[in-house]
C-alpha cells in the first residue's frame, strides 16, 4: 500500500545526519517546504498501477568485453604523489581524523 | 581570415590540405575569447600553453603529410566536469576548486586523437545541478544572444561559447537536458546521444543512470563528425555498448523521404511561448516537403509523470554519487574536532546551497518509508515511460516536440520562481529517463533575436537516423549564425 508522506523536523534532523550536511535551524522551514513540495509533485506518480512492472534497468545491445583479470604493470606512482597536498617521501601526508584515547583532535596533521 | 566563422569540417579540411595551420586557427580563436569573453564568462580555464603544443604537433604532422585526422586542428572546449590531464577540473564548485586530474576523460582523449585541440574548460552550474549556469563559483554565464538572459544550463558555458564563435565544437554532459536546453537558449545545435553510445569515463557524475556526453555545434555536419569521433565502446565504462556503430556522417546524408514522423500533442500549449509552438509547426512542414509523413502522437504517462520521476531518480542517484566528497576521500577539506564534524564542515563549505538541498532531498527519498513509497515507484514509472516510447517507435521513425516550454529566461528567475525552472525539464528529461537520442535543433529566431529550437527524438541507438532528420530540417531552415557579441564592445579577460 503506497502512502503519501510528509517530512517533519525530526526526520529532517535524521536526514541531515545521514547526508553529513549541516543546516542552521532558521533554514529548516524553507528546506522542509522545498522537500515537501517535491514530494507533493511526486504523489500523482503513485496513482499509477505499477504492480506488474519491474523497476527500470538498461538493456544492452552488445555487452562490452571485460578486461582480463591480471595484474598490470603501472609506473604512475610518482605522478600521483606529486599531486598530494603534503607529500612525505613515498606517502601522502593526510590530516589526522581519528581521536586518540577518546580526546578530540585539533585537526592537526 | 575570419577563422571563427568556419565550421569544424572546413577548419580540418584547410589544415589537412595546407591552406592554413592549426596554430593560426588556434590563435584566432584564443584571441576572440580573450577579447570578448569578459562580457559572457563562458570559459573558466584557458589552457593556452598545452593548446599551442597540441596545435604545433598537428602542424608538424601536417607538414609530413600525417595530419589526415577527421578533426585536424579544430579548437574545442569542454565543460568543467570532464577530467582533463594537467588542467583543473572544478565542476565550478569550491569542493573541487584546486583539483587537477591525471588523465583525460575518454571523450576528451578521443577528440584529441582525432586531431582536435583542447583550448580549455567551460562554465556550468555547480556539479551540473541547474538550468541557468548561475550557480557557478566563477559567476554566471550570460547569453550571447541577449546579455540580459541566461544561457540555460547546466552546460551553459559550452553552448554560449559555440554561439559566440569561440569554438565550432564544445562538449557538455546531459542528465536531464543539460546539453539540449542551453543549446536551445543560445541558438545552436546540441545532441544527447543514446545512453551507452559515448563513454562516460572521466566525467564527474551527477546521476550515472541518466548522464550522457553530448556535442554542441553550429551545424549538423559538425555534429555528425563529432559523433563519429566520440561514439564507441570503452573498456573503462561497462555501460558503453559494444555494438558496431554506423558512419554517422554518411548516415546523416540519407534524407527522410518515406519516413513517418510524429508530432507530440496532448500537452498544455497555452503555457508555452508562442514562437516555440510555431517552430514545431515549421519543422513539421519542412519534413513534409522533404518527403516524410507527419502524424500526431500522445504520450499520456510521460507527459504527466516524467518530471516527478526524473527528480526522484536523479536526486536519489546524486545523493549517493556525491557522498564521496567528504573532505577526506575527495574534495575540499575543513578541519574538525572529530570525524563527523570534519565531514559536515567540509561538505557545508565545499558545496553550494542548491547542491546541498538536492543532496538532502535525494538522501530523504532513499531513507526508509520514502524509498518504498517514492523511489521504487519512480523506477517502475521510468520503465513505463520507456515502454511508452518503445511502442511509439514501433509505429514511427522519430518524434518532434518542444525542448523547453519557454524562450531563454531573464537573469535571476531561479530565485524568483524555482518551480517554473523545475517544470522546464518536462520535455528534456524524457530522453534521459528512456535512454533515447535527442537533438535540440535551431530552426530560426524571433523578431527580438531569441532562438527557437525544437527537440527531435528517436529510438534507442537510432542516433544516425536522428542526425539525418536534423540535417533534412536544417537544410530547409538554415544553420544558426554566430551571435553578434561585437555589438557590446570588447571586454578582455
Amino acid at each position: 500500500m503506497i502512502k503519501k508522506m510528509e517530512m517533519d523536523e525530526v526526520r529532517l534532523r535524521e536526514v541531515l545526519g545521514f547526508s553529513c550536511i549541516g543546516l542552521p535551524e532558521e533554514e529548516y522551514p524553507e528546506v522542509l517546504d522545498r522537500v515537501n513540495s517535491v514530494l507533493r509533485m511526486c504523489d500523482e506518480m503513485q496513482e499509477l498501477d505499477s504492480s506488474n512492472v519491474s523497476p527500470f534497468e538498461w538493456d544492452v545491445k552488445k555487452a562490452p568485453e571485460r578486461r582480463e583479470d591480471r595484474p598490470v604493470v603501472w609506473e604512475g606512482r610518482d605522478h600521483f604523489l606529486d599531486q598530494a597536498p603534503v607529500r612525505d617521501g613515498d606517502f601522502f601526508h593526510v590530516p589526522r581524523i581519528i581521536a586518540i584515547d577518546g580526546s578530540e583532535t585539533e585537526g592537526d596533521e | 581570415m575570419e577563422f571563427y566563422k568556419l565550421s569544424a569540417l572546413e577548419i580540418a579540411e584547410g589544415v589537412k590540405n595546407g591552406k592554413w595551420t592549426a596554430s593560426e586557427v588556434l590563435s584566432a580563436h584564443l584571441e576572440r575569447i580573450k577579447k570578448y569573453d569578459g562580457n559572457i564568462n563562458s570559459v573558466v580555464t584557458l589552457s593556452e600553453e598545452s593548446a599551442q603544443r597540441e596545435a604545433e604537433e598537428i602542424d608538424r604532422m601536417s607538414a609530413d603529410g600525417r595530419a589526415q585526422r577527421p578533426l585536424a586542428g579544430v579548437p574545442f572546449l569542454v565543460k568543467d566536469n570532464f577530467c582533463t590531464e594537467g588542467i583543473r577540473t572544478t565542476c565550478c564548485s569550491k569542493m573541487l576548486s584546486d583539483w587537477i586530474p591525471d588523465y583525460d576523460a575518454t571523450a576528451v582523449r578521443r577528440m584529441k586523437a582525432a586531431g582536435a585541440v583542447l583550448m580549455g574548460k567551460t562554465n556550468m552550474d555547480e556539479f551540473a545541478m541547474g538550468s541557468t549556469t548561475e550557480s557557478s563559483i566563477f559567476g554566471p554565464t550570460l547569453n550571447p544572444r541577449d546579455f540580459d538572459r541566461v544561457p540555460g544550463g547546466s552546460s551553459g558555458g559550452s553552448a554560449a561559447a559555440v554561439a559566440a564563435g569561440f569554438c565550432p565544437i564544445a562538449l557538455g554532459s546531459d542528465t536531464g537536458g543539460s546539453v539540449r536546453q542551453p543549446s536551445a537558449f543560445c541558438g545552436v545545435q546540441g545532441m544527447k546521444p543514446s545512453y551507452g553510445q559515448i563513454s562516460r569515463y572521466g566525467i564527474v557524475a551527477y546521476a550515472s543512470s541518466l548522464d550522457q556526453v553530448g556535442p554542441i555545434t553550429r551545424n549538423i555536419g559538425d555534429m555528425a563528425a563529432a559523433m563519429e569521433v566520440l561514439a564507441g565502446p570503452d573498456s573503462n565504462d561497462t555501460t558503453c555498448d559494444a555494438y558496431e556503430r554506423p558512419s554517422f556522417s554518411e548516415a546523416s546524408l540519407a534524407g527522410i523521404e518515406g519516413k513517418k514522423i510524429a508530432v507530440l500533442t496532448g500537452y498544455d500549449t497555452d503555457s508555452m511561448d508562442r514562437p516555440l509552438i510555431e517552430a514545431i509547426e515549421k519543422s513539421a512542414d519542412y519534413c513534409r516537403s522533404a518527403g516524410a509523413e507527419i502524424i500526431e502522437a500522445q504520450l499520456p504517462i510521460t507527459m504527466k509523470h516524467a518530471v516527478a520521476c526524473y527528480y526522484m531518480v536523479a536526486l536519489g542517484d546524486a545523493s549517493s554519487k556525491l557522498a564521496c566528497y567528504d573532505g577526506m576521500r575527495y574534495g575540499h577539506h575543513a578541519e574538525g574536532r572529530n570525524l563527523a564534524e570534519m565531514y559536515k564542515k567540509s561538505r557545508n563549505q565545499g558545496f553550494g546551497k542548491e547542491v546541498r538541498k538536492r543532496i538532502l532531498i535525494g538522501t530523504c527519498i532513499l531513507t526508509r518509508g520514502y524509498y518504498e513509497n517514492y523511489y521504487v515507484p519512480a523506477t517502475k514509472v521510468r520503465q513505463m515511460i520507456a515502454d511508452e516510447y518503445a511502442e511509439l517507435f514501433k509505429k514511427v521513425d522519430a518524434l518532434i516536440c518542444p525542448i523547453s516550454p519557454a524562450l531563454p529566461y531573464k537573469k535571476g528567475l531561479v530565485e524568483e520562481d524555482p518551480v517554473r525552472i523545475y517544470l522546464g525539464d518536462a520535455f528534456s528529461s524524457i530522453a534521459n529517463l528512456a535512454g533515447l537520442p535527442s537533438i535540440s535543433l535551431n530552426v530560426g529566431f524571433t523578431e527580438k533575436g531569441l532562438p527557437a529550437n525544437v527537440q527531435l527524438m528517436g529510438p534507442r541507438f537510432g542516433d544516425a537516423g536522428l542526425l539525418a532528420l536534423a540535417r533534412s530540417i536544417e537544410n530547409k531552415a538554415g544553420c544558426p549564425s554566430i551571435a553578434e557579441i561585437e555589438k557590446k564592445g570588447e571586454c578582455r579577460i
